[in-house]
């Protein structure tokens, strides 16, 4: 995974997540909607297989980057979560 | 709300289970990395040393790949991202001969593998046909990959969610209608009107038959957008359990790398 800030301003950003698809962006664009901070979040990916999707995140005044990093650590946060319960689950 | 897990089925190669107080994104990233995100070995390379059976040795190439293979997730990874660079060591790829001469059926379980954790999952998939006289001599090099490259890669198949159903019966005349209607037959007519009992609710496909065909609207379906009925389906290559704790763990691996990345900006 290789990150490309394509442009930032103080409440928004574009941000190139390369090698990455649908599976991490839908999660990490659900992850942002979740946050009052955050007014819009979408993503991009022009073709299923060859590009690269591109993230927009615009906040009410907050640093979109750090918005981006919470809404990751969630994703974490939720994933341990389920492997706890899952593994839980199936020692029965 | 924490998330809960509740298993209906467990077997070696398939699951299904309920995951509850989820979100929609969360249940369809467990899917999609199940299906492409799970590195798996499979066949990739084949020399050829023989082939005077009726396949060409590109189908047979072919068939040899589809072929899925045992894999121990911590033992091996994909050569792009092997400490070797690229040079192919006994991390990332597996070597396995195939000698057979007709006239026989050749199948996944006549490959002979030089590691014994990596077999053919499935000993009796069909290879090829060999008639009197012929023979297939080659060595197939399998190495680790991920199934949005190719489908030979892929661990999970028939993987899939639907949201938890939701029905109720209000001021039932007893017609039955819906009860006729109801392709899976889950409905029955009980002691207040319509009703769907225990765990059948879990048959519904939410076709909304039921509902339509109601005259007096006492039918309502609806589904719980928490709550996933999730059918998972391994390859052989992991057991459902490890394919779907692989899932969680790639997801995992994914979001703190970005995390990551972001903090070091």
């Amino acid at each position: 995974m290789e990150l490309k800030i394509i442009d930032k301003t103080e409440d928004e950003m574009h941000l190139e997540i390369i090698g990455e698809n649908h599976t991490l962006l839908n999660m990490l664009k659900s992850a942002l909607l979740d946050d009052k901070r955050v007014q819009i979040a979408t993503y991009d990916m022009k073709h299923v297989s060859i590009s690269d999707p591109i993230l927009f995140v615009k906040t009410d005044g907050a640093d979109p980057i750090e918005v981006v990093k919470d809404a990751a650590n969630n994703i974490v946060n939720d994933c341990d979560e389920f492997l706890g319960v899952f593994k839980t689950a199936i020692d029965i | 709300m924490t998330m809960e897990v509740d298993i209906l089925e467990l077997s070696e190669r398939s699951a299904k289970f309920i995951l509850s107080n989820a979100s929609a994104a969360f249940a369809n990233g467990v899917r999609r990395a199940s299906l492409s995100d799970v590195p798996t070995l499979a066949i990739d390379d084949v020399n050829i040393y023989n082939n005077t059976s009726v396949l060409f040795d590109e189908q047979l190439a072919l068939r040899l790949g589809l072929i899925p293979l045992t894999t121990d997730i911590e033992e091996f990874v994909p050569v792009e991202e092997c400490t070797c660079g690229g040079a192919e060591c006994p991390a990332c790829k597996v070597s396995l001969t195939l000698s057979a001469e007709g006239p026989r059926m050749v199948y996944s379980g006549d490959l002979v593998s030089s590691d014994e954790r990596v077999q053919a999952a499935d000993q009796n998939v069909p290879i090829i046909d060999l008639k009197e006289g012929q023979k297939v001599v080659l060595e197939a090099i399998a190495h680790m990959n991920y199934g949005h490259k190719h489908a030979k890669w892929q661990a999970g198949v028939a993987c899939g969610y639907k949201n938890m159903p939701i029905v109720t019966f209000e001021n039932c005349d007893e017609c039955g209608a819906c009860v006729n209607e109801c392709p899976k037959n889950i409905i029955h007519i009980g002691p207040n009107g319509a009703e769907i009992s225990g765990d059948d609710i879990l048959k519904c496909i939410l076709c909304k038959l039921c509902a339509s065909v109601c005259e007096i609207d006492a039918v309502t379906v609806s589904e719980d957008e928490k709550s996933f009925i999730f059918t998972m389906e391994s390859d052989g290559s992991y057991t459902v359990q490890q394919l779907i704790i692989n899932a969680g763990t790639t997801i995992k691996e994914k979001a703190s790398r970005l995390g990551e990345i972001l903090e070091s900006l």
